[in-house]
């Protein structure tokens, strides 16, 4: 006697079998991409191409548009260079030393990551001006500018990049620098000639993801640019305005800037080799032992705390006393006045956040297997690949911006918008968490597991579920946290509802009696909640170490 | 042309005691291996001989000189890795050049032994290749070339040709010898293969849970092993239970089942409880020797190509491996057919019965 | 009824031919091993036969039956691969029970089957270890039995004994040939060690760049290898190059450089041609005096190396060539043959084999690296 249970999950099980119930599923779920996710955010732009004239006529706005792409591009270049410059110790300390006070940092980098961008933009915000440190010291603060803003993307883009450069560097084989060293040479020209070369898809990749979250970046960026004006703050101020023309034509720009700026470095990445003829022996001797890599250690170690811990937390420790003082709790919880709008905004972004996730989540799996298996040969899996990071190149605004377009005669209502502009972004890093959990799984078991006896289905359920389990729930908790944070794009597309962060960057924007205190207070919420996923997931990715 | 000298060298992985007391000399030119079942230890003990490894406590020595807090690329050693680590960035040529040009030498002296040593590998014409391209065997030669342009005298192989097919393993290891001695090198080879071993060392280190048991050249551990897991994991071996009915330092006699056997000479009190090997392929069937005759039964016959293997019943219970060259036309003996053996007593080992029986003694 | 058969089966993966045009018979209850060079093709045929890969070109019949389109859970196979892919988030009792529980086999008799099959092993006080607390051969028995359970009569073995020691490797070679005799299965073994596959197959298929290059018993490969190709890879031999003086039906005079004449078995090959004699080591018999009959090169001992049960003498010829010869440990340890001692390298007509000069030129045929 079978339960219902056994016969369903039986009944699915040899329906996979059958060649074309397969396909179709492959189908499925392409097809969602391309259809859903890719064409929006791409194609949608086109549709207002007939209102670039309004732009091209007007010298003034044009000369105002183009200034802006481009500082969005100098301004994405110079952290993401900063990034790595700084980053490449900073990961090396981590993976090559132990020590308590190595895990410790290593925790820490993680923290400025779960921080929703609106919290740290405040944060920020707070920690120049001054009431920070600066004032504290006599010295003038930073007023909201671009000096602020470079502060800005790189106290947010530096954990991504070291957390990226961290795993490549630990996925490397630590034979080739043994041998290295074997030859002859010293640590510092084992790693610049062997090591380093070898993870060079690591530098690049990381590298990459740093420019396309400052190109994306909005939220923050508009609470601390003050009179500086980058892409999508450009594009801000025209919806305002409600001005079309401006709008596509730097959504276009921005976009065709970070298409070419993506695949030229793919293409330098093949083609780049460093040149070794002969070693200097004595001064990279110097470089691998004693004073030098010691004080470096120490300096980088302090960029890391000046730079990005302190801005990042310096909001917690001004505001969390007075987010549990009986009379503000009492108003808070409560809901009156202004806290209403507030916790509306976060019903609606945790919902639109589960939503986005769950959907997301059935039609990725699909398409990161065939990427993944190669079940319809490598160039497929190749152009899936790289067509399902486009989302992430395309900044956030500028995608809204298209989807608005794109979905306009249909007349969507704002919630599936703002949900169909979150999926487009949330997307590529599903997929990608998803593919390399996949890749972790030897395929040698999925197979072994068809020839005993297994339908797809079943070994998918049997043996790659659990195995890719924490990934899964870890590639799911980093979706919602990203729908949740999501700024640019939500600005874009909505006119009404106004999400969490979409809240606070209005309060910040258009103070009225008591909003800093309201503003510090909201991220302060928001923080709390993501120092418990922080846990979450820490908690998550030691269990699947310890499996 | 170095020495190697190590004392009392230690090591544990937490509470896992990796290598135990180690102590062994290698003579200048010599070609010495190290073998034991994986997770012996001989790896460990390698990688401390290069300075991968920090060892707990001891001492190595090269050529008289303490190298202790010597780092890794001031050993002057040539390393060659089980997984051949060709660096995948690189061309042949810059993986074999790679030493020299790491230690600022001339470009001159670089080219030179670059090409000397392409030369000598008969890998020429492949230097632009990247190391995907090269087969399995070509690839460790490249490993080989790179280990010695460096300039090292100390050649320390890990595993070498385990990842290589059984064709190209057989062949390349006589080629490994021959480059070793014809460069007057020290080597230390490190594998889990018996006959490996045996064709390429001069000498052979024993070594089992971390502690290096026996050592000597290839004949005296395979003919007169002194240690019965020697016995046991250097070729094949016949292991009976027995026991000892006259002991003597020159002679013994002693009894398995039924049957008495004279063997080589060993100390142990009458009627104790004894190991003796065998080896298959040192008793004769329908042989002329004095010493032990005893007689069997057929009970199977495989053919193993270059010789075939008998299984031989000797008594109740007691079964004695046998091996004898083939010959294409004559057929043998066949099963079921009765047969005289014949052991020459030297070549019947007793050993004392480990105390935790013969299955733990041997497989651990 | 045969088990398996392969009518004209080709694969390609992208522009490379992986399987080409080979057709073969595997009879129910046969152990047949697949000894091939890496690169020769032998996993592709494996995948092939267990279905999961589909063949370009040709077909594959099992039990008589045509399984082209056939997913592999549906085919009567079970494959093993080289390290045993044990699910590791199962214990052996669920990995074993995973074939029948995945085709919707009655619990109970699952729990039978299992219970019985890991007591066949010695193995069922290990029923609720991980696989990471299992040694080598006890995984590689729990994934034997794995196989068994699921119903499976084909059993497919890649390279099952590469992830061992070489001692193990000995020690387990026997074990598998007995299991499968023990359960009637049909087994086909890949492997790249000849030795292996002598000691072991009811029936070998040699192949080679997707190719069978020759396929027979173990004694007749080893004996009468029907290519240069097949004469170096399986057993141990020496390669003679020289040119064919006579022909005298089944056998042919060789003049070797400045060796002197022997004479070989040979077919198919005519006066005057390049040909290259292959010999056994242990047919190379060394003596003061050579004896009538016998072919006969004069040379002197350079080297001698102990193996184990047999002895490796390299003898330097006069015309400069080596040669090697095998002798067993027994007549190595009673002869007085030392290094520098003048000796006659002596075999047999029957023993030397004559195969056309490869155009490629030998080191390039033989796959020498």
């Amino acid at each position: 006697m079978l339960s219902t249970r056994r016969r369903l999950l039986g009944f699915l099980g040899s329906l996979s079998s059958i060649r074309w119930v397969s396909l179709s599923v492959y189908g499925i779920s392409v097809g969602y991409f391309l259809l859903l996710i890719l064409g929006p955010a791409t194609l949608g732009i086109l549709s207002g191409l007939g209102s670039i004239n309004q732009v091209i006529g007007d010298q003034a706005l044009m000369s105002r548009a183009l200034s802006a792409v481009f500082a969005s591009f100098v301004l994405a270049t110079s952290v993401s260079v900063l990034d790595i410059l700084a980053g490449l110790p900073l990961a090396w300390l981590i993976v090559r030393k132990k020590g308590i006070l190595l895990s410790i940092l290593d925790a820490l980098v993680d923290l400025p990551l779960v921080i929703p961008t609106v919290t740290l933009g405040f944060s920020v915000l707070l920690f120049w001006s001054s009431e920070g440190p600066l004032g504290f010291l006599g010295l003038p603060p930073l007023a909201p500018g671009w000096i602020l803003v470079v502060l800005l993307h790189f106290s947010f883009s530096y954990p991504v990049v070291v957390r990226v450069l961290v795993g490549k560097m630990l996925e490397l084989n630590l034979v080739y620098e043994t041998a290295a060293r074997t030859l002859g040479a010293t640590p510092f020209t084992a790693a610049r000639t062997v090591t380093i070369p070898l993870f060079s898809s690591g530098i690049v990749a990381s590298f990459l993801l740093a420019f396309a979250r400052s190109m994306s970046e909005t939220g923050a960026t508009i609470m601390v640019a003050g009179a500086f004006e980058n892409g999508p703050i450009f594009i801000r101020n025209a919806l305002n305005a409600g001005l079309e023309g401006p709008l596509v034509v730097t959504s276009i720009a921005l976009t065709v800037i970070s298409l070419v700026v993506f695949y030229a470095i793919k293409v330098l990445e093949v083609h780049f080799r460093l040149p070794f003829r002969r070693a200097n022996v004595d001064l990279e001797k110097r470089l691998s032992r004693g004073l030098v890599p010691e004080v470096g250690a120490i300096a980088i170690v302090a960029v890391l705390l000046f730079f990005v811990i302190f801005p990042a937390l310096s909001l917690s420790l001004r505001y969390a006393p007075a987010t549990f003082s009986q009379q503000i709790s009492t108003q808070i919880l409560s809901g009156s006045g202004i806290w209403q709008d507030f916790w509306s905004g976060v019903v609606l972004s945790y919902s639109i956040g589960l939503l986005v996730t769950g959907i997301n989540l059935v039609f990725s799996i699909p398409m990161a297997i065939l990427i993944s298996r190669g079940r319809f040969g490598k160039t497929v899996s190749t152009i899936f690949d790289s067509l399902s990071s486009v989302p992430i190149v395309i900044p956030s605004v500028a995608l809204g911006v298209s989807m608005v377009f794109f979905w306009k005669n249909l007349a969507i209502p704002e919630f599936w918008l703002i949900v169909l502009a979150h999926l487009s972004i949330t997307y590529p890093y599903l997929v990608a968490t998803l593919v390399s959990a996949l890749n972790d799984i030897p395929i040698h078991l999925e197979e072994t597991a068809r020839t005993l006896g297994a339908d797809p289905f079943t070994t998918f359920s049997t043996i790659t579920l659990p195995l890719a389990r924490y990934s899964l729930l870890s590639g799911a908790i980093l979706t919602f946290t990203r729908s949740v944070d999501e700024t640019g794009a939500t600005l874009a597309v909505s006119s009404t509802m106004q999400t969490v962060p979409v809240l606070l960057v209005n309060w910040v924007k258009n103070p009225f009696p008591g909003s800093e205190l309201a503003v510090g207070i909201g991220t302060s919420v928001l923080l709390l909640t993501s120092v418990v996923i922080l846990l979450v997931l820490k908690t998550l990715s030691r269990e699947k170490r310890v499996a | 042309m170095p020495t190697v000298d190590i004392r009392g060298l230690q090591k544990k992985f937490g509470e896992f005691e990796a290598v135990r007391d180690a102590t062994m000399s290698i003579g200048d030119g010599e070609y010495v291996s190290i073998i034991g079942p994986s997770g012996c230890g001989k790896t460990t003990l390698l990688r401390m001989i290069a300075g991968i490894l920090h060892q707990d406590s001891g001492d190595i020595k090269f050529d008289g000189e303490l190298v202790n807090d010597k780092p890794i690329e001031e050993r002057g050693v040539g390393y060659v890795f089980q997984d051949i680590a060709l660096f995948p960035n690189m061309n042949i040529w810059e993986n074999v050049s790679y030493g020299p040009r790491a230690r600022g030498e001339p470009v001159d002296h670089i080219r030179t032994v670059t090409l000397e040593m392409l030369e000598m590998m008969k890998l020429s014409d492949r230097y632009r290749d990247p190391p995907s391209n090269l087969s399995g065997g070509m690839q460790q030669k490249a490993a080989v070339a790179r280990a010695i342009a460096h300039g090292s005298k100390l050649m320390l192989l890990d595993e070498p040709l385990s990842m290589l097919d059984a064709k190209v393993r057989s062949e390349l290891r006589f080629e490994l010898r021959r480059i070793v001695k014809d460069l007057g090198l020290t080597a230390v080879h490190v594998t889990h293969d018996q006959e490996e071993a045996m064709a390429i060392s001069d000498r052979i280190f024993v070594m089992r849970k971390g502690v290096l048991v026996e050592n000597g050249s290839p004949s005296d551990l395979y003919f007169r092993p002194t240690h019965l897991f020697t016995a046991y994991f250097l070729g094949e071996s016949n292991i009976f239970t027995g026991r000892m009915e006259e002991s003597d330092e020159d002679r013994c006699v002693v009894r398995i089942g039924h049957s008495r056997l004279r063997a080589v000479g060993m100390s142990a009190a009458r009627e104790s409880k004894v190991a003796i090997v065998i080896r298959p392929e040192l008793v004769e069937i329908d042989g002329s020797g004095d010493d032990n005759r005893i007689e069997g039964r057929v009970r199977a016959k495989y053919f193993e190509g270059a010789f075939v293997r008998y299984v031989i019943q000797i008594g109740d219970h007691l079964f004695l491996r046998v091996k004898t060259s083939v010959d294409e036309r004559e057929l043998g003996h066949h099963v079921g057919e009765q047969v005289g053996l014949s052991i020459d007593r030297d070549h019947v080992r007793v050993y004392e019965f480990p105390a935790g029986g013969l299955n733990k003694e041997i497989r651990g | 009824m045969p088990s398996i058969e392969l009518h004209e089966v080709t694969k390609r993966f992208a522009d490379v031919v992986a399987i080409n045009n080979v057709s073969a018979v595997i009879d129910d209850g046969e152990y047949v091993c697949v000894l091939g060079p890496t690169g020769s093709g032998k996993s592709t045929l494996l995948r092939l036969i267990s279905g999961l890969v589909n063949p370009d070109g040709g077909e594959i019949k099992i039990d008589g039956t045509g399984v082209n389109e056939i997913p592999p859970e549906h085919r009567n196979t079970a494959l093993m691969p080289q390290n045993y892919a044990l699910f590791p988030h199962m214990t052996a009792w669920e990995n074993v029970a995973y074939g029948p529980t995945s085709r919707g086999v009655d619990p109970g008799e699952i729990t039978a089957r299992v219970s019985t099959l890991l007591k066949t092993v010695r193995l069922q006080d290990w029923a609720n270890a991980y696989p990471s607390q299992l040694s080598g051969g006890m995984q590689q028995r729990i994934a034997l039995v794995r196989s068994l359970a699921s119903g499976a009569k084909i059993l497919l073995l890649d390279e099952p004994l590469g992830a061992l020691d070489a001692r193990l490797r000995l020690d387990l070679r026997r074990y598998l040939k007995h299991f499968a005799k023990e359960f009637g299965l049909t087994v086909v073994h890949v492997t790249h060690d000849q030795s292996e596959a002598i000691s072991i197959a009811d029936r070998i298929m040699l192949l080679r760049h997707g190719r069978i290059e020759q396929e027979g018993t173990p004694r007749a490969v080893y004996f009468t290898p029907g290519t240069l190709f097949a004469a170096s890879f399986v057993g141990d031999r020496v390669l003679m190059e020289g040119v064919v003086r006579a022909v005298h039906g089944e056998t042919v005079t060789v003049e070797v450089e400045k060796a002197g004449e022997i004479r070989a078995r040979a077919r198919g090959l005519r006066e005057g041609e390049l040909t290259v004699v292959a010999v056994r080591c242990e047919s190379l018999q060394l003596a003061h005096h050579a004896a009538d009959g016998l072919n006969r090169l004069s040379g002197r001992v350079a080297e001698i190396r102990p193996l184990g049960s047999y002895f490796r003498y390299t003898v330097e010829l006069h015309n400069g060539n080596r040669v090697y010869s095998h002798v067993p440990a027994l007549n190595a340890l009673g002869n007085n043959l030392h290094v520098g001692s003048d000796v006659h390298v002596c075999f047999a007509t029957q023993d030397a084999l004559s195969y056309k000069y490869p155009e490629r030129g030998l080191a390039k045929e033989v796959e020498a690296f």
